[in-house]
């Protein structure tokens, strides 16, 4: 199973034997290498370091090369404001500054940083194209207008709206052309992410976006990539008018439920992903917790048409287990990652004598069926399933938080999450059994211990 | 006149969205400052979002956030400067 194959099938809505897994690492690279994120954007060396460490540490089927929505607006002549834990911040705006549109010049591989992006892109291209699915992000063309023009786009939308038009226009070029420089550099996909549209009603997106985004998806898919349209905040209003601008994908942050987005997307046949929660979960959180948040999506995603991906780009000082963790359940070595943590020494649990005791006892292994929702659709089933049974049968969770019930997860054998045992017996593994047929199974322990 | 203070609220490392917004913000806050002598900034950043609960006046857990006299305005959305000299009008400007 190539990882690159797997991205590309989920993002043409294939059906795929397993999910595949992109860690958004822009920023957090520089963290993996040890630099600030200003010696990060600003060095082709550290990133292609930084990526090429998230490859090795994350087991990716795919990556972003950078995750830097300032390279158009600063060659084009914003000035930035770089800092040490985040991307650059739009510092001024030229069209706000008295500059016209006129005055703007399409950026090309000579200009600002990209020489340094397009140097970084081509040698991680070389490097990984043939592993993994490598994406170029530019910069959407509503969120680049925003950084040429400052907030007075949205009353130029209302009182000079040609002149939107116009500067929309521009930007679709920029876009246009930016996609052009990192193909050419060898991305398979390339993804518009313009996450202030967000910030504007369905009917301003299809006047003032859509007709601009467009023109990019086509052109990316007549060069024969892969395109996505990334969106972050509480864009779940735009969602329907985001498929109709026709990417092959969108991908969103925890603001929108991916049920939603899946409903939607299912009916104009575009690809989702999402949207693991990046502050709650992948940086304050534990690993146990972005294994939860990682199986609910994943459990909602599906195997078809669905990138299990974070919200957005990770914040710098998400802590690398917490992504491992992710990595470990997409890849089914729950167990293995768990045992390597090194989180278990000095704790010992016993297993009970399973064939000598006198109840059937069922261990339900999960993450946490206060948390997450497959845990809590399995241990529904087995205590329905359990209450026929009365006093014959025991049964218990073990929510992996604890270190006792990581211990009692690897002494038992169980990889993935959640499990149902029964009397030490691995019996159901991640899908959720149907209560009769579960009942069935017990009755089966009940009867042979029974007949002991 | 009487003073108001507007607070920026943000959190540590946001993300790439959050870091745009809060740029724009934070423009417009100073823009208005400029104007306007009786309007106080103050920025408040988080570095972890159970420290949330010690601003006062914040109630949604969205970033960047505005309060006005402690009085949330906005929760991770921008603010654009005729929005807010609205707003800080009838709290007096």
């Amino acid at each position: 199973m190539n990882s690159k194959q797997l991205v590309l099938d989920a993002l043409h809505n294939k059906e795929v034997e397993r999910i595949p897994w992109v860690p958004f690492v822009g920023c957090h690279a520089a963290s993996l290498i040890g630099v600030t994120a200003e010696e990060y954007f600003k060095s082709s060396d550290n990133i292609v370091k930084g990526v090429t460490k998230a490859y090795e540490q994350y087991r990716p089927d795919g990556l972003p090369v950078l995750f830097d929505l300032q390279v158009e607006a600063e060659a084009m002549g914003c000035e930035l404001k770089y800092s040490d834990t985040n991307p650059p911040s739009v510092a001024t705006h030229p069209l706000e500054e008295g500059k016209k549109l006129e005055e703007l010049k399409i950026p090309g591989e000579k200009d600002g940083r990209f020489p340094v992006v397009l140097d970084a892109t081509a040698r991680i291209c070389e490097a990984l194209g043939d592993k993994i699915a490598l994406y170029g992000l530019i910069t959407g063309p509503f969120t680049l207008a925003l950084h040429l023009m400052g907030t007075d786009i949205f009353y130029e939308m209302i009182d000079e709206p040609e002149n939107v038009h116009k500067l929309m226009s521009f930007c679709k070029d920029v876009c246009i052309n930016t996609s052009r420089m990192y193909i050419d550099a060898g991305v398979d996909i390339i993804a518009v992410v313009d996450p202030m549209t967000s910030q504007i009603s369905p009917d301003n997106f299809a006047e003032f976006v859509s007709p601009y985004a467009k023109p990019v998806f086509e052109y990316v898919r007549s060069r024969g990539k892969g395109c996505s349209f990334f969106v972050c905040g509480n864009a779940k209003k735009n969602i329907e008018e985001m498929c109709k601008c026709e990417p092959d994908n969108i991908s969103i942050d925890e603001n929108i439920p991916l049920e939603y987005v899946k409903e939607v997307c299912s009916k104009y046949g575009v690809s989702f992903g999402g949207n693991i929660q990046l502050t709650v979960t992948m940086l304050f959180g534990t690993p146990a917790d972005n294994i939860a948040n990682a199986e609910n999506c994943m459990s909602i995603g599906g195997k078809k048409g669905y990138i299990l991906s974070p919200g957005c780009d990770m914040p710098f000082a998400t802590p690398p287990e917490n992504v491992k963790a992710i990595a470990s359940y997409v890849h089914g070595e729950v167990a293995e990652f768990m045992k390597s943590s090194n989180v278990l020494e000095g704790i010992d649990v016993e297993l009970p004598d399973y064939q000598n005791e006198k109840q059937v006892i069922i261990d339900v292994i999960t993450l946490d069926s206060e948390s997450c929702a497959p845990c809590q659709y399995m241990m529904e089933a087995v205590i329905e399933a359990c209450a026929d049974f009365g006093d014959k049968v025991v049964y218990r969770e073990h929510k992996i938080k604890f270190k006792e019930s990581v211990v009692y997860m690897l002494k038992l054998g169980v990889k993935n999450l959640p499990t149902i045992c029964i009397d030490g017996q691995i019996k159901y593994v991640s899908l959720i059994p149907d209560v009769e047929l579960l009942k069935k199974s017990i009755k089966e322990a009940v009867d042979l211990k029974a007949a002991k | 006149m009487e003073k108001i203070t507007i607070t920026l609220v943000s959190l540590k490392d946001p993300c790439t969205s959050c870091n745009i917004i809060y740029g724009l913000v934070k423009e417009t806050l100073e823009k208005v400052q400029k104007e306007y002598n009786n309007v106080e900034l103050k920025f408040v950043e988080l570095d972890h979002i159970k420290k949330a609960a010690e601003v006062e006046g914040l109630e949604v857990e969205k970033f960047p956030a505005v309060l006005i006299n402690n009085e949330q305005i906005t929760a991770g959305s921008l603010l654009t400067k005729r929005q807010l000299v609205s707003i800080l009008q009838l709290e007096g400007l």
